[in-house]
């Protein structure tokens, strides 16, 4: 009895070890003790065996874990008819704006022609002269920069490169 | 989502590029066989070859990677035409009613010139610059990812004049 | 992580991640909610099973955090009490309120769910469940000397509520 009061003094300065605390509540407690102290020990040990307690609570789990699974499936499955479906979309409306541009202008040529032939067959001369028409290019930007007031517009379209990057 | 909006993106720009070649191919086309023109395309397969250029210096590596997301290029450009001033004219006429936006238009005694952009959310996806000077006239159409800020830092930080450009396009011609 | 593991590993927790919950929630049926809403995580990330070390502290983490967002709710519609805040919790018994209820172990249930969050938290897996102080801290990721210094004061604030009932059992 003594050994289990100075236990306790322990346990209220927080000094006592795991051990020393399940010996505190795992002891055999009489029914009727009225001393507070026991019976919050006991209390303490009673907690632990506190149970979930709802009907079906683990079937309702697993049923749940099985029903997203098939419900993932699904949606994977909705993810690819979306998916083929914005492509034929896509395509249909891609090949009805291009027979309405080359409609209305009946004199350009096979826009193909133009895209697909390289005035240079070597990549350094061609590098050579995409690098000159950049240059002019950010000259002319530059030049039209510091003199127009569409610099604003200009440095708009930078923050949403920007931002887009 | 990711495929499909990469799926969606490559098909609006085909299908743009499909449109906005139309005002440019004409223009090409008109001026194919005139001497007096330097024609240049470059084509999205050699802008693939370019990325494997390995940069020689901070300014090639500057101008590789102002271009690492560019998809065509074409260049129209004359230094001793008569009628300069009209072609300017007739060029952005086309360029115009084809759906480019104006970016900037700027007039002095030496030259006129226009940019002209096509823009899909905010993303410049082709630019045009069109210049015409009392003989010269020179036409760039760039199509691909367009960032105005990189090409603008370009000619900063390398200091080569415009006209050199022209020059030296011309002297290529003439060889 | 098969369903099968996922029975006879992470199932049996429910009745420890329930009581961790309820501790912090003190009801029942939010408790029992946290519970599924941790165990339909777990399931989600068990891709991730395989590089945790402690399973069962990181499963009481996940309760702790589904638990605590359910707290900050309810609490929001009470008042804001802040975490770190020691005043006794708005849903804390009064004293004469212990002293009414008939049970001693009804009594203790009032003097423990009217601690402050983090004192409970505490109490519940150092005093009921009987973790380790490092353990404690891997779950709620306090400090050590907070977990301990905590402890102690829960179970100095249980105290004297004890010898209050001690006190009206005596007399009364």
């Amino acid at each position: 009895m003594k050994e289990m009061d100075e236990l306790k003094k322990k346990y209220w300065k927080g000094r006592t070890d795991r051990d020393e605390e399940r010996s505190l509540k795992n002891r055999p407690f009489s029914h009727d003790t009225t001393h507070v102290e026991d019976i919050y020990f006991q209390y303490l040990n009673e907690k632990k065996n506190e149970k979930i307690n709802f009907p079906d609570f683990d079937v309702e789990i697993i049923r749940k874990i099985k029903g997203q699974q098939g419900e993932q499936r699904f949606i994977s499955k909705i993810g690819y008819w979306r998916l083929a479906a914005a492509v034929i979309i896509l395509i249909t409306a891609g090949i009805l704006f291009f027979n309405n541009q080359s409609g209305t202008q009946t004199s350009a040529p096979p826009p193909e022609n133009l895209v697909l032939t390289d005035t240079y067959n070597d990549p350094e001369k061609a590098f050579e002269e995409t690098k000159k028409a950049l240059l002019f290019i950010s000259n002319k930007l530059n030049k039209g920069t510091e003199l127009t007031s569409e610099f604003a517009k200009f440095s708009e379209t930078q923050e949403n490169l920007k931002k887009e990057n | 989502m990711k495929k499909i909006s990469a799926i969606i993106i490559v098909l609006f720009i085909s299908v743009g590029s499909y449109a906005q070649n139309n005002a440019i191919a004409q223009l090409f086309d008109q001026y194919y066989e005139d001497e007096n023109f330097t024609k240049v395309s470059v084509s999205s397969k050699m802008f693939e070859l370019f990325t494997k250029i390995e940069p020689g210096d901070e300014d090639e590596k500057e101008i590789l990677d102002a271009i690492s997301k560019l998809k065509g290029l074409k260049v129209l450009a004359a230094d001793s035409v008569q009628d300069s001033r009209k072609m300017f004219n007739e060029a952005v006429s086309k360029v115009s009613s084809n759906g480019y936006e104006e970016l900037m238009e700027v007039k002095d005694a030496e030259e006129d010139m226009k940019f002209m952009i096509k823009e899909d959310k905010d993303v410049i996806n082709e630019l045009v610059m069109i210049v015409g000077g009392k003989r010269h006239f020179v036409l760039i159409s760039l199509y691909g990812i367009i960032d105005l800020k990189n090409i603008s830092k370009l000619s900063k930080s390398m200091n080569i004049k415009g006209m050199e450009y022209l020059k030296n396009v011309d002297g290529k011609d003439h060889k | 992580m098969t369903l099968e593991t996922f029975t006879s590993d992470v199932l049996p927790l429910k009745n420890k991640l329930y009581r961790f919950a309820k501790s912090i929630l003190d009801d029942g049926e939010l408790a029992k909610d946290v519970v599924q809403e941790t165990l339909m995580k777990i399931w989600e990330k068990r891709q991730d099973m395989g590089k945790v070390q402690n399973l069962e502290a990181w499963c009481m983490t996940i309760t702790r955090n589904f638990a605590l967002s359910k707290y900050r709710l309810k609490d929001n519609q009470n008042e804001g009490l802040d975490m770190t805040n020691e005043r006794w919790s708005s849903h804390s018994n009064s004293p004469y309120q212990l002293l009414e209820s008939s049970d001693v172990f009804e009594k203790i249930e009032g003097i423990v769910s009217g601690l402050p969050l983090k004192m409970k938290e505490v109490f519940q897996l150092r005093d009921v469940e009987g973790y380790a102080y490092q353990e404690i801290c891997d779950i709620t990721g306090y400090q050590l000397s907070d977990v301990k210094v905590s402890i102690l004061r829960a179970r100095k604030v249980i105290r004297q509520n004890l010898q209050k009932i001690y006190d009206y059992e005596r007399n009364g």
